[in-house]
């Protein structure tokens, strides 16, 4: 059940998942998420910038109380492979943590994805680049930059911020050896904080 | 026996018939409305491509008018063709 009530003074909406399944689940939802919505922390909706669509808007709530009610938010106990850093004070950027898959070269290390949402989202991909100390990827610059053609010219508004984690990790847990790609210096040296959606990539393989 | 209805409530329901519950684009389910709509219906419907993926009409049509698409079906990459019945 979810009950809904404006924060006084604030423009924002406050939903508290108080459990049992009243929710609408979406696909491969199971029986123990309501208590594990129930004990993250209030999702609170923040304020859409002006620039964004009612579509990007009502697009990434949804998103935002999917992931809250899969319990996989920095408050979740035990903390998932992959969670979203709450909470969320811009809609138009979130911060996701994954965790490198066990028996993988990336075992055990942590990683900060930054997105950043066009006022179009998702017919717009999002700006995914990863923060801090990226890992070591031939299809990660040391700028966080990624060359993964799902964010640029194979988006597809059918993509999430949950699915394209899933992919980043996935393409850390595929490979046979940790080296940064062939070009990082040229590239990361020409790029000086340029968005990665302004580059022309060339996707080498599409197998990773 | 003959008898005469004097009086009859009479109810419907309706839902779209598609393969998914939910819009793979506005994440919203098909019996509602897109995300730009308010009432459910036709004023809403929705749109059948050849590859059988079932979208809002007006949730397609954004997409198909994005650069990005390059005519491809969100779901499958196929090429995008509304299936005409």
């Amino acid at each position: 059940m979810e009950t809904r009530s404006a924060v006084s003074g604030k423009e924002t909406t406050q939903i508290t998942p108080s459990g049992r399944g009243a929710t609408r689940a979406p696909e491969g939802r199971h029986a123990s998420v309501g208590a594990a919505a129930a004990r993250d922390a209030t999702l609170v909706f923040p304020e859409a910038p002006k620039r964004m669509s009612p579509m990007a808007t009502r697009r990434l709530h949804k998103e935002l109380s999917d992931w809250h009610l899969s319990g996989r938010t920095a408050e979740s106990n035990p903390q998932p492979a992959i969670f979203l850093e709450t909470p969320v004070t811009r809609l138009d950027e979130w911060f996701v943590s994954l965790r490198g898959v066990e028996s993988t070269l990336y075992a055990g290390e942590v990683y900060r994805l930054r997105f950043r949402f066009p006022s179009d989202y998702p017919i717009e991909a999002p700006e995914v680049v990863f923060l801090g100390n990226p890992p070591v990827h031939e299809h990660v610059y040391s700028n966080g930059h990624l060359c993964l053609s799902i964010l640029y010219d194979n988006w597809s508004p059918a993509l999430t911020v949950n699915s394209v984690a899933l992919s980043i990790q996935s393409m850390l847990s595929s490979a046979t050896q940790k080296r940064r790609p062939p070009d990082n210096d040229a590239y990361v040296r020409n790029c000086r904080g340029r968005s990665p959606k302004h580059t022309r990539w060339l996707f080498h393989d599409d197998g990773v | 026996m003959r008898c005469r209805i004097t009086r009859a409530r009479l109810v419907a329901a309706w839902t779209w018939n598609a393969n998914d519950d939910l819009c793979g684009i506005c994440r919203l389910p098909f019996d509602g409305t897109c995300n730009a709509c308010k009432t459910p219906g036709d004023d809403c419907p929705l749109a059948l491509g050849e590859c059988r993926h079932a979208f809002h009409l007006h949730c397609i049509l954004k997409w198909l008018s994005s650069e990005t698409s390059r005519n491809h079906c969100p779901l499958c990459r196929q090429e995008w063709q509304f299936q005409q019945r």
